[in-house]
């Protein structure tokens, strides 16, 4: 058979893969839906606003009270004030932190200018929460005293950009990157599967043209949907997350290889694990898993050293380390060895395609096909 | 129709000791969720830093110890690499660490002198969290140094009224959530491919021309969902012990009872959607995007209440108040941290209406569905 003939089963299978992916909706949920559930739920629960909303109560009413509110008011991260005052009356104020409505009641006492005291009232549900607004206050308290003249160290901030990426648009660029490595993954091997499940499986073995056509043309159908179903997420980040891209087109190209590998890996995966409902969930959960603890859901350099140690040898950590200042436009390129690494991962992915359907050729056929 | 029941059971035992896969995957899944997401709760406490110890004296090395020694009940505040100013610049400038406090070559002479020296924080700020999680640790570590130095110029804060006696552990707050989250994932995955494999290994139709009613069928694919589910908890508390110091001595009857009303609530949405759908793909997905999505509101509820006040995080706060996992999962905690005996009578009665509800869907819906096709 010639090259043509080749080319033409790639298509073809293409063609097809694309008309079954049509029909069966089913197998589209997870590439079109996860990332954006991920990235709604992860960036609204935990990439909120940085205002954090407190009760503040001026028993003092003094001007020493007066300049510590304003301290407290005006202290901020890189994107907002650290406080959101949202109550200033006592007996409300009580009842929210009782309930759990406020985490921190702040009350500066009647006799605040002798004592130089203040006291809070804490719905201190995990210790999360309570670092959050104690590490706030006293943060807020250095630069009152910066102010009055009485702090014995102060602090110099220096951050590489001087603009800062909030962690909603920082989770929404890992969830682009997650959909297109995801869907890849999981639309391949779906298709793989897919022959075995429908007992169509030997009309693929038995073409007199090259099986790994099939193969190609999983890995082309797989790409296509990876891309269309980032599309999606990366509305989603821009229009709702605050994501700023940068180096769109660049982060899709350089991806084309991996996206190449994750079909292939999908390939091995449906090999070896043969039915839908057994290769789904271990898919899912390891990409999930790959967005939280290797890099998606934070910067590597920041995860404990099990994390760390993990995402040395975890690949896919390697493509949110790499593609993330990318997109954040914290760099403009990425090195020659990097290049170089993921251009071998496409190759090795292509070349690997034969080796899985020779192996999937020794395999039985059973089950009425 | 006991009898149906018991020979479903043995069946579906049958089925699932020659294939265990299935048995396996409702434990993986939550076992390497809940392994990986104790990973990132690690993140909440512990921030790794480099520190360019420039400066040599008695001030400098407080400093340090302070940073070092600084902690919450879940753990150091500084995970610190090192204090060498060459392999901090050399940590930083790599990217191997995310932030670089830089302690000036006069830190200690300055103090001595009544100066105030300038500490330097560097970060790559590529994500915001980053920024404020080192500099509130960094502020942290200057007001303890501050209280220790100048005392009299010190705002102290003292502590009034707080929930509980002590911050509450976050791994023990977050295990709750993930147990939850592995009860009701487990639940409704098992229950629901054990009814969804009928169609998918053809022989639903001797199920449904049975002259036994649905509700055996339902009932006894229940009961091998709870072994099943009963068996991946085990597991999954086992994990919980090793990676997250889950207190399970704190486990009360009540706390065990809530988990069965978990698992019915699971299985109950496992048959609705393994008798509508009757596909097993779509359960696996459905069961993660639910069990995920419940985890991330119900589980953190009571985290997310104190910032719902206007905004989509408010929304969704009113969302998880409506969805009785949520109170169950308040109830949970309370039992592990107070050790109290607390039972809330509303969040069985709203839960129960729930299973019944599903229940009866699932059995409408089998009746309603009998359709065949694929050869069967």
């Amino acid at each position: 058979m010639g090259m043509k003939a080749w080319l033409y089963a790639m298509i073809a299978v293409y063609k097809r893969n694309l008309k079954i992916l049509r029909r069966q909706k089913q197998l589209l949920v997870t590439p079109f839906i996860l990332p954006i559930v991920v990235l709604i739920l992860v960036s609204t629960i935990m990439g909120g606003s940085d205002s954090w909303p407190i009760g503040l109560i001026d028993k003092s009413d003094t001007g020493a009270s007066h300049e510590l509110i304003n301290s407290l008011e005006s202290v901020h991260s890189e994107l907002a004030p650290y406080f959101n005052v949202i109550e200033t009356d006592s007996e409300k104020a009580q009842d929210g932190v009782k309930e759990g409505r406020l985490h921190m009641v702040i009350t500066i006492p009647e006799d605040f200018q002798n004592t130089n005291k203040v006291y809070t009232d804490t719905y201190n549900i995990n210790t999360d929460m309570m670092k959050n607004v104690k590490l706030r206050l006293e943060h807020g308290l250095l630069k009152e005293m910066d102010h009055r003249g009485d702090l014995q160290i102060e602090t110099n901030l220096l951050t590489e950009k001087p603009y800062a990426v909030p962690r909603s648009a920082f989770f929404a660029g890992s969830a682009f990157l997650l959909s297109l490595m995801l869907s890849a993954t999981i639309v391949a091997a779906n298709l793989f599967s897919f022959d075995r499940e429908n007992r169509t499986r030997k009309e693929i073995l038995l073409t007199p043209v090259g099986i790994h056509a099939a193969g190609y043309g999983i890995m082309l159908a797989s790409g296509t949907v990876a891309i269309l179903a980032s599309l999606p997420t990366l509305l989603l980040g821009i229009f709702a997350f605050q994501l700023d891209l940068h180096h769109l087109i660049q982060v899709y190209l350089i991806m084309i290889p991996v996206m190449i590998m994750c079909a292939t890996i999908g390939m091995i995966i449906a090999h070896f694990l043969k039915r839908f409902h057994i290769l789904q969930p271990i898919i899912i959960i390891t990409f999930i898993g790959t967005f939280f603890a290797a890099g998606g859901f934070a910067g590597v350099s920041m995860l404990p050293p099990i994390a760390r140690g993990f995402s040395t040898f975890w690949l896919f950590s390697y493509i949110f380390e790499w593609l993330n200042p990318l997109l954040h436009g914290f760099s403009t390129n990425l090195s020659s060895m990097q290049y170089l690494l993921l251009t071998l991962s496409g190759v090795l992915g292509i070349f690997l395609v034969p080796f899985i359907y020779r192996r999937e050729l020794r395999g039985d056929i059973n089950g009425g096909q | 129709m006991l009898t149906a029941i018991r020979s479903i059971v043995e069946k579906d035992l049958k089925i699932s000791s020659r294939n265990p896969a299935m048995l396996i995957l409702s434990i993986l899944v939550p076992v390497v969720f809940i392994f990986l997401y104790s990973l990132v709760a690690q993140l909440s406490f512990t921030n790794p830093v480099a520190i360019s110890k420039g400066s040599d004296g008695v001030y400098s090395d407080q400093f340090v110890e302070m940073m070092e020694e600084m902690k919450s009940v879940d753990g150091s505040y500084f995970e610190i690499l090192t204090t060498d100013p060459e392999k901090a610049s050399k940590q930083y400038n790599s990217g191997k660490v995310a932030g670089l406090i830089e302690i000036p070559p006069s830190f200690d002479e300055s103090i001595e002198n009544g100066e105030v020296p300038k500490l330097t924080l560097s970060i790559h700020n590529m994500n915001a969290d980053t920024t404020k999680n080192l500099q509130l640790r960094l502020s942290h570590a200057i007001y303890l140094f501050q209280e220790k130095l100048a005392p009299d110029q010190n705002i102290s804060v003292d502590k009034g009224f707080s929930k509980f006696e002590q911050d509450v552990s976050f791994k023990w707050y977050t295990g709750i959530g993930l147990l939850v989250f592995a009860v009701l994932y487990a639940a409704m995955v098992n229950t629901g491919m054990l009814l969804a494999r009928e169609w998918e290994d053809r022989t639903a139709k001797e199920l449904i021309l049975t002259s036994v009613s649905f509700s055996a069928l339902i009932l006894g694919k229940w009961i091998t969902s709870f072994i099943q589910t009963f068996v991946s908890t085990l597991l999954v508390l086992a994990v919980l012990l090793f990676i997250l110091d889950f207190p399970l001595t704190r486990m009360n009857m009540t706390f065990v009872f809530w988990l069965f009303i978990l698992f019915l609530l699971g299985a109950s949405i496992g048959a609705l959607a393994a008798s509508t759908i009757k596909k097993t793909l779509p359960i696996v997905t459905l069961s993660a995007l639910i069990g995920i999505s419940i985890y991330l509101i119900s589980g953190n509820e009571s985290s997310i209440r104190g910032f719902a006040h206007g905004g989509v995080i408010e929304s969704i706060w009113k969302i998880a108040i409506y969805i009785p996992v949520t109170d169950i999962t308040n109830q949970l905690r309370l039992l592990i941290i107070t050790g109290s005996s607390s039972f809330n009578m509303m969040s069985l009665v709203m839960t129960t209406g729930l299973i019944l509800v599903f229940g009866v869907a699932s059995v409408y819906t089998l009746r309603k569905g009998l359709r065949l096709s694929g050869g069967q």
